[in-house]
């Protein structure tokens, strides 16, 4: 188990059959793909790669797949998808998809779309015009002149402008004492100005715009409109309505548009899956009549991706060989249903590299258990298995979200048996003799408990290390590095235990003796080896803190524990007439939920967090790449394939 | 003003002083720790609706740190019967003893939500840009958490070693 072999996959075949093949691979869906274009060297092999033609035909479906996007964007814009995560995706076969794809319905569709778009920018960018004219104009609403008239004369100029409306009186009077041919009407006045429109006789040019430059006066132009301003605002309000008119009539289309969104599901699963395919086929090296390509496969699989290849495709040459030094190689794990789960646990630390074994047994043993105790509710473990059962079973998630659900289902498991013995049903809801013991009152144990658990763990993570010293052939790296610890850090626990204490002496100081003797080996001189020796002893805390920090799993299954009798307690408080118990009930229903929720999410996090930095510390690198098989991806459907292995 | 210093040496008021500050330091550092982080999650989904869900995950690691105050508080009410109706009745030295119970969730839970808010909204950034990767970001977020569940674990057990 564990760590599968993956072989590389070599083909030679005939141009002709060359989209066959990918199809082939995309719904095997066993087959990473190497693009050997980054993989071949040299100037030499560009003659073999093709560029145009098929470049422009992924650019072609790509465009295609962007006015799809674009046109269920919009649509979504005006009728929401309401869509649950549960509900299932209809079954398509490819033959459909295609013909769907062709259908002039669904692209007139997304053609109105783009028009209705457009006919939304240009409501919008005249809206906003007219909203400005308004705002330009509304001071002006008492004047009483069609603005087209508002012209100067011969003899007479007329300009409409600001003044600061503390100093419209001194202006007036200035006016009639200088320039007596003259007059200044008051429009309106805010807070700081007034809106004035003022005449004079040309021939006073000069006074009057002496008197104007001393009282920060500012010309304002109107803007060029027929209509007094007050009937052009009458008129903005009336099209604002035409404008909320049209408006509805583009959201009413849509909204009839959008019964076509199922269609542009289906085509845009089936775009994304021909542009997968695209750009597989441009990874080929390609003679005039046949092409080369190269893929990762697991070692398991090679046979059966073989046969079925042989199978449609009898004249192609498939080699299978194990990888070089030099090769990128993808990681396979291959483990028990129970701990695949928790492979995602390590793989979203980092996968195996290729110094590491797989760690994902031990891991899965640990996690479980922490998982379990960090929560400790017999209840809230029901309500998680059956939750995470439920999903498995009617929404059979695929991938990363299957191994959730999974950890999900087992981790409820655990917890319902940690719970039992910890005497917590929905906290103190239901009162039932713990089968261990109860942590509220001798948390003093379950503290040691939680300290033994991690002491166990750091020791598999000591002996894993060891091993893998071992199988590099280093044996002596294996006897000073980790057992030489094993045995101090042995010592140092026996004197726990007072009647050890003479054992736990001789053993402590052997270790560290050993240890201050060995740590600094790759050290030149003595001084060097003796002091890195004596250094290393510093570690010591390190381990101690390591230790420490397994105590969260005590703290997380007392605040699950606490937080459920908090609910409880003030449910319980509710509960004095008919509408009281309901509302008790409410309190009790949301309470646990949000008791499960952030509780799940605590013990997830901080089970995590003991594997990658008190566990995987000791012994494991990660740096792998996972396995990317080139596979079948829809978002809205299911296809129906009935190659898949 | 001798019945005012009177009242300030009771056990029963200490007791509840410390209950009190449990839950008011620890909900304020949550408070602030979910604020600063729900700002760039906000930033995030303007990008990118569909983002939602992961940000809110993320947004909630610094609400714990409220709860463990809330819990600790909880824990002392009960201890001291304020729950149950009939305060018991508790000597000063008691009172003092736990208030510095309720010490170390108090100010951990402050500080730490505060700057669990800081990491989970640094967070963010690797949500917006490589989603795949958000484990990563809620691990870093939990590593300043460890602080507050040490400190929570500190005062749940001096509060259960004092006898009143």
């Amino acid at each position: 188990m564990a760590i599968v072999d993956v072989k590389k996959m070599s083909i030679i075949a005939l141009r002709r059959d060359k989209s066959k093949f990918v199809e082939m691979f995309q719904r095997l869906g066993r087959v990473e793909i190497i693009d050997i274009r980054e993989t071949t060297p040299g100037e030499d092999w560009n003659r073999f790669f093709e560029a145009r033609e098929s470049a422009r035909e992924l650019t072609d479906i790509q465009g295609k797949l962007g006015d799809i996007q674009f046109a269920m964007d919009f649509l979504a814009r005006y009728v929401p998808v309401k869509k649950s995560i549960f509900a299932e995706k209809p079954i398509y076969d490819e033959a459909a998809m295609e013909e769907l794809s062709r259908s002039k319905k669904l692209w007139s569709v997304v053609a109105e779309c783009r028009e209705l778009e457009t006919r939304l920018n240009g409501l919008k960018s005249e809206e906003m015009r007219l909203a400005s004219t308004v705002d330009m104009l509304s001071p002006w609403e008492g004047l009483d002149v069609p603005l087209q008239e508002l012209k100067p004369t011969d003899k007479v100029a007329v300009y409409p402008g600001n003044l600061p409306s503390v100093s419209v009186e001194k202006v007036k009077a200035l006016l009639r004492e200088k320039a007596p041919e003259s007059c200044i009407e008051v429009i309106s006045t805010d807070r700081e100005l007034a809106y004035v429109l003022l005449l004079y006789r040309k021939s006073l040019e000069q006074e009057v715009s002496e008197i104007l430059k001393e009282n920060s006066w500012s010309r304002v132009e109107l803007p060029q409109i027929e209509g007094t301003p007050s009937h052009v605002i009458a008129m903005a309000a009336e099209k604002a309505g035409e404008f909320q008119a049209a408006r509805q009539s583009v959201a009413d289309r849509a909204a009839e548009l959008s019964e076509s969104r199922t269609e542009l599901e289906v085509v845009y699963d089936y775009y994304n899956m021909i542009s997968g395919r695209m750009g597989v086929e441009g990874t080929t090296g390609n003679t005039r009549e046949t092409f080369y390509m190269e893929g990762w496969v697991a070692g398991p699989d090679a046979d059966k991706v073989k046969k079925a290849v042989l199978k449609k495709i009898p004249e192609a040459h498939i080699v299978f060989s194990d990888p070089g030094d030099q090769d990128d190689v993808p990681v396979v794990l291959k483990n028990h249903g129970f701990v695949e789960p928790f492979e995602m646990i390590t793989d979203l630390y980092s996968p195996p590299g290729k110094k590491d074994f797989d760690p994902n047994i031990l891991v899965s043993i640990f996690y479980f258990i922490f998982f379990g105790m960090m929560i400790s509710d017999a209840g809230y473990g029901i309500v998680l298995t059956l939750l995470g059962f439920w999903v498995l079973k009617t929404v059979k998630p695929k991938g990363i979200l299957k191994k959730l659900f999974g950890l999900i289902t087992l981790g409820g498991i655990s917890t319902f048996f940690w719970g039992a013995m910890f005497g917590g049903w929905f906290g103190d809801l239901i009162v039932v003799r713990p089968i261990w013991m109860n942590p509220l009152e001798d948390p003093m144990s379950l503290l040691v408990f939680s300290f033994a658990l991690g002491i166990i763990q750091i020791y598999v993570g000591l002996g894993a290390a060891a091993y893998k010293n071992i199988k590099a052939g280093r044996t002596l790296d294996a006897v000073f590095d980790q057992g030489l610890w094993a045995v101090l850090l042995a010592g140092l626990i026996m004197f726990a235990y007072p009647p050890l204490a003479g054992a736990a002496k001789v053993l402590s100081i052997a270790g560290a003796a050993g240890l201050v003797l060995t740590q600094g080996r790759s050290k030149k001189n003595i001084f060097g080896k003796l002091s890195s020796g004596l250094l290393s002893l510093y570690s010591v805390t390190g381990y101690l803190s390591d230790v420490l920090s397994y105590s969260r799993i005590l703290a997380l299954g007392l605040a699950t524990g606490v937080i459920a009798m908090v609910v409880n307690t003030m449910a319980k408080m509710l509960g004095f007439n008919v509408i009281g118990y309901i509302l008790m009930a409410v309190a009790l229903v949301v309470g646990h939920i949000f008791n499960i929720a952030i509780n799940a999410l605590g013990a997830y996090v901080h089970s995590s967090r003991l594997q990658y930095v008190e566990f995987f510390g000791k012994f494991y690198e990660g740096g792998g790449r996972t396995f990317n098989p080139f596979v079948i991806k829809t978002k809205y459907t299911n296809l129906l394939n009935e190659e898949e292995i | 003003m001798l019945e005012l210093k009177f009242a300030l040496t009771q056990g029963q008021f200490l007791s509840l002083l410390g209950a009190a500050l449990a839950v008011l330091l620890a909900g304020i550092g949550s408070a602030i720790g979910v604020g600063i982080a729900g700002q760039a999650a906000a930033g995030v989904v303007t990008e990118d609706p569909g983002k939602f869900g992961q940000t809110l995950l993320l947004q909630a690691l610094p609400g714990t740190q409220g709860i463990y105050g809330l819990l600790t508080g909880f824990v002392i009410m009960q201890k001291i019967g304020i729950i149950g109706g009939n305060i018991a009745e508790i000597s000063t030295v008691s009172g003092l003893l736990i208030f510095a119970a309720a010490m170390p969730i108090a100010f951990v839970g402050l500080m730490s939500a505060i700057y669990q808010g800081k990491a989970s909204a640094a967070g963010m950034g690797i949500v917006a840009k490589r989603p795949e990767e958000l484990a990563k970001g809620i691990t870093y977020a939990a590593m300043v958490e460890t602080y507050a569940v040490l400190a929570l674990l500190a005062s749940i057990l001096m509060i259960f070693g004092i006898n009143i």
